[in-house]
């Protein structure tokens, strides 16, 4: 007893699989039924040896009645429970100090949206609605118009902030990589009306992560 | 404060000024070596030997002080150096040679909520309806 005790108090390990209830063994399947019930595993527990549990504990292999008793009676789950809380009390924390330390982010980060330009300046949109068309959420607004030179182009685009869902298809269904969501998260603000964003506060914002809106679509080129 | 041998050892490393001052707002002493300062004097630092995760670290140049009122804003990262410190990139702009800077880029601004200059939503389009100015014709 006094062995058992000390194993089950040592580090923690992986529990061993304790025998059936009394009662769920008791419950018998008749020969009749096993020789119906083809797929019943149980029936063919000769054919897939490693799938029954039960030929893994035979008949005087599992801890003892004594030995359960003595575990349940002497706590040894919250001896090695308490262990587990000491052993993290000596280790250093975890806590990330957040603004001055920040988490991991991904390349393919859904964030804040951004309109992007070519590197000429000329802003990428061509106002082909498939953003709009594939938007769960409803949450783009287009309106277009040719320009002066004859080139298709929004007058509107319009993206409520509180509607989107940030699932991403918009820069997924984007045919020329203008609508993109960027690697920003900390745009909360104080009222509802500063995140229905217009077309002006979307090209501004590409201009402002451009920087690194490329470095994204280029580590991920490999795969799109 | 993360641990008690950490903090003397910080406060032997960073120096008094440095220790007061990272105590109250990064509320734990790292030590590392400055690996940049970007154009509005955030300055970032990194340490390997530290936990995962904890690696890298920003010193704000707006701080909150025993004095002023907060200034320091999680959100005045410039896009350089946003990568950098989410570990999103191996190399700092500093080195980094492949990071271009388009010629239109604007002047990064902070999140500016709450000030005059945040974002007031508009209509960028033009109006589709005119008002009727009715005109009644004289009367013989």
């Amino acid at each position: 007893m006094l062995r058992s005790v000390l194993r089950a108090s040592a580090i923690p390990r992986v529990q061993s699989r304790v025998a059936l209830p009394a009662i769920a063994r008791s419950i018998h399947i008749s020969a009749r039924v096993q020789a119906q019930n083809v797929n019943d595993y149980r029936a063919n527990r000769e054919k897939f040896p490693e799938d029954d549990i039960s030929t893994r504990y035979t008949e005087g292999q599992g801890p003892s009645a004594l030995d359960k008793a003595s575990q349940s009676l002497l706590l040894t789950e919250l001896v090695r429970g308490m262990w587990v809380v000491l052993e993290s009390f000596f280790r250093p924390p975890y806590t990330l100090m957040y603004p001055f330390e920040k988490g991991a982010l991904s390349p393919r980060f859904r964030g804040e949206h951004a309109l992007r330009r070519y590197p000429s300046g000329e802003e990428r949109c061509i106002a082909c609605k498939l953003c709009e068309a594939i938007c769960p959420a409803q949450a783009i607004t287009i309106e277009a118009e040719p320009r002066e030179d004859g080139s298709r182009r929004t007058t509107r685009y319009d993206i409520d902030m509180t509607k989107c869902i940030y699932c991403g298809f918009c820069q997924e269904a984007c045919p020329v990589d203008a609508i993109v969501e960027g690697p920003n998260y900390e745009y909360a603000t104080e009222t509802h009306e500063e995140l229905l964003y217009n077309k002006e506060k979307l090209l501004a914002n590409g201009d402002k992560w451009e920087v690194e809106l490329a470095r994204n679509l280029e580590a991920d080129h490999l795969y799109r | 404060m993360s641990s008690f041998p950490r903090t003397v050892k910080g406060f032997f490393a960073l120096g008094p000024a440095r220790f007061f001052r990272q105590l109250n707002n990064i509320g734990d002493t790292k030590v590392g070596t400055l690996v940049g300062t970007d154009k509005f004097g955030n300055k970032y630092y990194e340490n390997l030997k530290e936990s995962y995760g904890r690696t890298r670290w920003i010193q704000f140049a707006k701080e909150d002080s025993f004095f002023s009122r907060a200034e320091a804003n999680a959100s005045q990262v410039p896009a350089e150096w946003h990568g950098w410190l989410h570990r999103m990139l191996d190399a700092p702009p500093t080195t980094d040679k492949s990071m271009v800077i388009p010629k239109w880029a604007v002047e990064y601004t902070e999140n500016l909520t709450g000030s005059a200059k945040a974002f007031k939503t508009y209509n960028t389009t033009r109006p589709k309806f005119v008002a009727w100015t009715p005109k009644a014709a004289p009367r013989a």
